[in-house]
């Protein structure tokens, strides 16, 4: 009857262990579906001012530089789909070389991601470095359609 | 009764060991507590001076896709264009001093001369016609008989927000009057990709 009452006891623990695991928030993990992940979110805001500036087009963000430390696995650098846009972006980090640092999933209007994490590190130095907006059919096909680059200066200190 | 505690310890101990803590656990905040006896403590601060690295510094448009809809061929040996235009637009800039925009056809090779602007067949991939196209800056077409540099040609400088330049592509549809016996030959859906390529200029 004890040993009863004991085994008891064990399955009621271990019962409630696992809805203790299958309870627990997991982080966020957007795959990027490069091996990498990283948080693309709704929200994104160019951080700019408009001013009301009526266009037609495709909004398409420019940087002027990015900054990070020898090692860094994350680089800062916002990136993302102007809200008022009316396509998608597949968006590239990579560098002069071609060296890609970072690929997103579809960015549709009104998302980006700020801090993106890296394919690899990069040692002290200067690089010339692009984001690439493939712009793309926000249907089922994701048609390709024209393609922008923003060029910028990388410091890795 | 002792051998239930024994059990419920080495079930708390064997969750602790795995990481599976309580979700619901509130977490602790670090630091020192300031007392009578203890009136100053190390706090660290954390703060991030934004420098702009890394944020966006402007705003450009430009056209999602050209689109010349269904070529003509037309009836005799002669010009016939058909003309797309678009606007090229600066919405917004904040601590840069201009915005150059370049183009090339994707795939263009820098250094190399006559990288043209061209359409391919996207039914057909097979087939060898490929009709060039030209881009207008305003008025201004663009030269592609020189070198490409290595952002692309050349297209226009912008120095203030709320800029903008209409410029268009011409495609001549005389291009297809060598097939007009044999347009089938042809036939099929064109398209090609045109890359802008925008670089802050700074002080």
């Amino acid at each position: 009857m004890k040993n009863k009452k004991t085994l008891v006891l064990v399955l009621v623990i271990a019962a409630l262990c696992a809805v203790v695991v299958l309870i627990k928030p997991g982080a966020p993990n957007d795959d990027t579906g490069n091996g990498v992940s990283g948080t693309i979110s709704e929200g994104w805001d160019p951080g700019i001012d408009q001013g009301g500036v009526e266009a037609t087009g495709i909004q398409i963000p420019g940087y002027k530089d990015a900054k990070m430390k020898e090692g860094d696995t994350t680089l800062h650098l916002s990136i993302g789909n102007p809200k008022d846009n009316k396509a998608g972006f597949y968006a590239t980090v990579q560098l002069e070389d071609g060296t890609v640092l970072y690929a997103s999933s579809l960015l549709e209007p009104g998302y980006g991601i700020k801090d993106l994490p890296l394919k690899q590190t990069l040692q002290k130095g200067t690089y010339d470095a692009f984001v690439t907006f493939q712009i793309v059919s926000l249907d089922e096909a994701h048609a390709p359609m024209n393609t922008a680059r923003s060029a910028f200066k990388l410091y890795v200190e | 009764m002792k051998k239930k505690l024994t059990v419920m310890l080495a079930a708390v101990l064997a969750l602790t060991a795995f990481g599976f803590a309580p979700a619901f656990a509130e977490e602790q905040a670090t630091g020192q507590e300031l007392t009578d006896q203890v009136r100053s403590g190390d706090t660290e601060v954390d703060a991030r001076i934004v420098d702009g690295a890394g944020e966006v510094a402007y705003i450009v448009t430009v056209p999602e896709k050209i689109d010349f809809g269904r070529l003509v061929c037309p009836e005799n040996d002669e010009d016939s264009f058909t003309i797309q235009k678009f606007n090229v637009n600066c919405v917004q800039m904040q601590g840069v001093s201009g915005v150059k925009v370049s183009v090339n056809n994707d795939g263009a090779t820098a250094g190399e001369k006559n990288q043209d602007f061209y359409l391919s067949n996207q039914t057909n991939a097979a087939s060898t016609f490929k009709p060039s196209y030209e881009v207008y800056v305003g008025t201004t077409k663009i030269d592609t008989s020189v070198a490409m540099p290595a952002n692309g040609y050349d297209y226009l400088v912008f120095t203030k927000e709320g800029q903008s330049i209409t410029g268009g592509v011409r495609l001549n549809q005389r291009l297809l009057f060598p097939y007009k016996d044999d347009i089938a030959s042809i036939a099929g859906e064109y398209s090609g990709t045109m890359v802008f390529t925008t670089a802050a200029i700074l002080d």
